[in-house]
C-alpha cells in the first residue's frame, strides 16, 4: 500500500514539474550562471569588483567576526543568567562619570 | 556602591557608530534609488522596443553594480558593534531590535540578492518581462531591507509594543504590529527612502550633466536626465511631505528634539518657525538671555507643523527642564526623581526575588511599573542633560530643510529645460547639477544628525540613556577599532570613487577615450 502511495506521489511530482517545464527553467538558471562566469572572465571591472568583495568579506567575516571580536572584543558572559545579572547591576547601581582629566 | 562610567568609552563608542553609519550611508542611497530608475528605463525599453533605452538601463545598472559590490556588507560592522560596544543596549532591547534585523536578513536581503543575479546576468538570457520583474524585485527588496532597519531605528525613538521583564532585564515584544506600523516608523521609512531616491536622481543627473558638458553620450544623457529629474522631483516633493509627518511625530514624542531643532528655549503658543537665524553663542537654559542674535520667523508655523493647530503651545527647552505647571509639563528634576524610584524598585525587586520574598517582590514590581516610563531619567545627573546639543541640531536641521526645498526648485528647472531641450545651452545649470550630488548627501547626513544626535541623551527614548548602554570594555579597544574601521571604510570609499569615475569617463560603450557624440 505504502509503495503504491509513494509511487503515486512521485508520479504526481513528476507531472507537476513536467508541467512547470523544469528543464527549461534549469536551462535558464544555467544560462544566467554561465553569463555571470563569462562576464567575470571577460571583464576587468567584474574581476576587480569580485576581488574587492572577496577581500572585504574575508576581513569582515574571517578576521573581524571570526577572530577579533569573539577572541578580544566581545564582552564575555558565562551564560544568560550572568549577563542578566550584569545588566541589572548596571541599571540599578548609582553612577558617577569619570574622565581622563 | 557607586559605579564609574567612563566618558571616553561612551564618546568613542558613539563616535565609532556614527563613523561607520555615515560611511555605510554613502553606499545605501544609490542602492535604494537607482534600481527604480533602472527599472523605469527598462520598462520603456520593454514597451517601446527602442534599444537605446536598454543601453541606458545597462549603463546605470553597471554603475549600480559597482556601488552594490563595494557597499555590500559594510552594515555588518554596525551589527558587530551592537554586540561589542553596546552590549547592555543589545541585551535590554535584543528581543525587539533583533526581530526587524533578522527579518531584514531573511526576507529582504535574500530577495534582493537572488534577483540581482538575474538583473545583472539575465540580459538576453531570460524573457524581457521576467528580467524587468527581477529589476523591480531588486528595487523592492532594497526598500524592504531599509524598512526593517528603519523600523528598528524608529523604535529607539518611539518605543512601543513591548514590556520590560525585570527578571531578565529585557524588553520583550508583545505587539509586533505596533512596532512595525508605529507612525514614527512609517514616517521614518518613507522619509529616509525618498531621501535615497533624491540622492540617486542627483547622481544620474550629475553624471548625465557631465556628459552634456563634455558633449558625449548626448542621447543617453538627455533621456536619463528626463527620467531621473522626474523621479527626483516627485521624490523631493514627497520628501517634504514625509518631513512634515516626521516633524509632527517628533513634536508629539520627542519635544526636546523639536526644541533643539528650533532653538526654542521659552515655549510659546502660536510658535513661529525660524526660517533663518543665528543662535547666540553660550546661551544657557534659564540665563534670561535672548536665544538668537537674529532670526527671521514664519509666524505660527511651528505650532501648525507640530500640533496641527496655529495657536498650540510648543514647549521650549526651559519648559522641559524646569517644568511648566500651566501646560502640565513635568520638570526634569521630577522625572529624575521618579526614574530613581523606578530603579530603586527594580533593585528591591531583584533582592526580594533572591530572598524568595514574593510579597516584597510584588510590591517593588508594582512601584517599578508605576514609574517605568521615567526609568531612563533615573540615570541622569543634570536636568539640563535632557536637551540635546542645540546649535548642532539647529544648524543641521536648517541645512537639511533649505537644501531639500532648493532641490525641488532645481529638479523642476532641470526637468523644464530638459523637456524643452534647452539644457545644453545652460551650462551653469549643468555645473550646478554636478554640485547638487554631494549637496544631496550633505542634506541627508544633516538629517541623520538631527535624528540621532537629536535623540541624545537616549538610546531608547526616555528609557535607556546612552551612557548606560555601552559594554563593560576598555575604551582603548574602541579607539583601536575606530581607527581600524576608519581606514578600512576610507579605502572602500576611495575604491568606489576611483572605479566609478573611471567607468563614467569610459561611458556606456567602455571607450577609453571620447565616446560617441550622438
Amino acid at each position: 500500500m505504502s509503495a503504491r502511495v509513494t509511487f503515486a506521489f512521485i508520479a504526481y511530482l513528476w507531472s507537476f514539474f513536467k508541467h512547470l517545464k523544469v528543464r527549461q527553467f534549469l536551462k535558464t538558471i544555467a544560462g544566467i550562471f554561465s553569463s555571470g562566469f563569462e562576464l567575470i572572465r571577460s571583464s576587468r571591472l567584474a574581476k576587480i569588483l569580485l576581488l574587492i568583495v572577496f577581500i572585504k568579506f574575508m576581513i569582515f567575516y574571517g578576521f573581524l567576526k571570526g577572530f577579533l571580536y569573539p577572541k578580544y572584543l566581545k564582552p564575555h558572559y558565562e551564560n544568560d543568567a550572568h549577563r542578566t545579572e550584569q545588566v541589572l547591576h548596571d541599571l540599578t547601581t548609582p553612577h558617577k562619570i569619570v574622565t581622563d582629566d | 556602591m557607586i559605579e564609574n562610567i567612563d566618558l571616553a568609552l561612551v564618546n568613542w563608542s558613539r563616535g565609532q557608530f556614527a563613523l561607520v553609519a555615515l560611511y555605510h550611508w554613502l553606499f545605501i542611497p544609490l542602492t535604494l534609488g537607482m534600481t527604480y530608475i533602472i527599472a523605469f528605463t527598462q520598462t520603456i525599453y520593454v514597451r517601446t522596443g527602442d534599444k537605446e533605452w536598454e543601453r541606458i538601463a545597462k549603463f546605470w545598472a553597471k554603475l549600480f553594480g559597482i556601488n552594490f559590490a563595494i557597499g555590500v556588507g559594510t552594515g555588518i560592522i554596525l551589527g558587530l558593534e551592537f554586540g561589542t560596544n553596546w552590549a547592555n543596549y543589545s541585551w535590554i532591547s535584543g528581543d525587539i531590535f533583533g526581530a526587524p534585523l533578522a527579518a531584514e536578513g531573511i526576507m529582504a536581503f535574500f530577495l534582493e540578492s537572488t534577483f540581482i543575479a538575474v538583473m545583472f546576468f539575465g540580459w538576453g538570457k531570460v524573457s524581457k518581462k521576467f528580467h524587468l520583474v527581477s529589476i523591480y524585485l531588486v528595487a523592492f527588496g532594497a526598500s524592504l531591507s531599509a524598512l526593517w532597519i528603519l523600523v528598528a531605528n524608529a523604535w529607539m525613538n518611539y518605543p512601543v509594543g513591548m514590556v520590560f521583564n525585570p527578571d531578565t532585564a529585557r524588553h520583550e515584544m508583545v505587539d509586533f504590529w505596533a512596532v512595525l506600523f508605529s507612525p514614527y516608523a512609517i514616517n521614518k521609512f518613507l522619509h529616509t527612502i525618498t531621501s535615497g531616491f533624491v540622492i540617486s536622481s542627483f547622481f544620474i543627473v550629475a553624471v548625465s550633466g557631465w556628459y552634456l558638458l563634455k558633449g558625449r553620450n548626448i542621447l543617453l544623457a538627455k533621456r536619463s536626465i528626463v527620467i531621473a529629474a522626474s523621479f527626483g522631483l516627485l521624490s523631493s516633493v514627497f520628501l517634504a511631505t514625509t518631513g512634515d509627518g516626521s516633524a509632527y511625530w517628533v513634536a508629539q514624542k520627542q519635544p526636546a528634539k523639536l526644541a533643539a531643532m528650533e532653538g526654542l528655549y521659552e515655549g510659546q503658543e502660536g510658535a513661529g518657525l525660524v526660517a533663518i537665524g543665528m543662535l547666540r553663542p553660550g546661551k544657557q537654559i534659564g540665563d534670561g538671555e535672548k536665544a538668537f542674535v537674529f532670526k527671521i520667523e514664519i509666524p505660527k508655523l511651528l505650532s501648525v507643523l507640530g500640533y496641527r493647530n496655529a495657536n498650540a503651545f510648543v514647549p521650549g527647552a526651559e519648559d522641559l527642564v524646569l517644568g511648566n505647571a500651566g501646560q502640565d509639563i513635568m520638570s526634569a528634576d521630577e522625572k529624575i526623581s521618579r526614574g530613581k524610584v523606578a530603579l530603586n524598585a527594580l533593585a528591591e525587586y531583584k533582592e526580594a526575588v533572591a530572598l524568595d520574598d514574593m510579597q516584597s517582590a510584588s510590591a517593588a514590581q508594582a512601584r517599578f511599573e508605576e514609574n517605568y516610563y521615567y526609568m531612563g531619567y533615573g540615570h541622569l545627573f543634570d536636568p539640563n542633560g535632557i536637551i540635546p546639543n542645540v546649535p548642532f541640531i539647529f544648524y543641521s536641521f536648517r541645512i537639511m530643510v533649505m537644501l531639500g526645498f532648493a532641490f525641488i526648485a532645481l529638479f523642476l528647472l532641470i526637468l523644464y529645460l530638459a523637456v524643452t531641450d534647452k539644457l545644453q545651452e545652460n551650462r551653469w545649470l549643468l555645473r550646478t547639477s554636478i554640485l547638487a550630488f554631494p549637496l544631496a548627501f550633505l542634506a541627508s547626513m544633516a538629517g541623520w544628525i538631527v535624528a540621532e544626535v537629536g535623540r541624545q541623551p537616549w538610546t531608547i527614548q526616555g528609557l535607556l540613556p546612552t551612557m548606560v548602554s555601552t559594554s563593560n570594555i576598555n575604551a582603548n579597544a574602541v579607539i583601536l577599532t575606530f581607527w581600524m574601521f576608519a581606514a578600512l571604510l576610507t579605502v572602500l570609499v576611495l575604491a568606489e570613487f576611483k572605479i566609478m569615475t573611471t567607468t563614467i569617463k569610459r561611458g556606456p560603450d567602455n571607450a577609453k577615450k571620447g565616446g560617441e557624440n550622438v
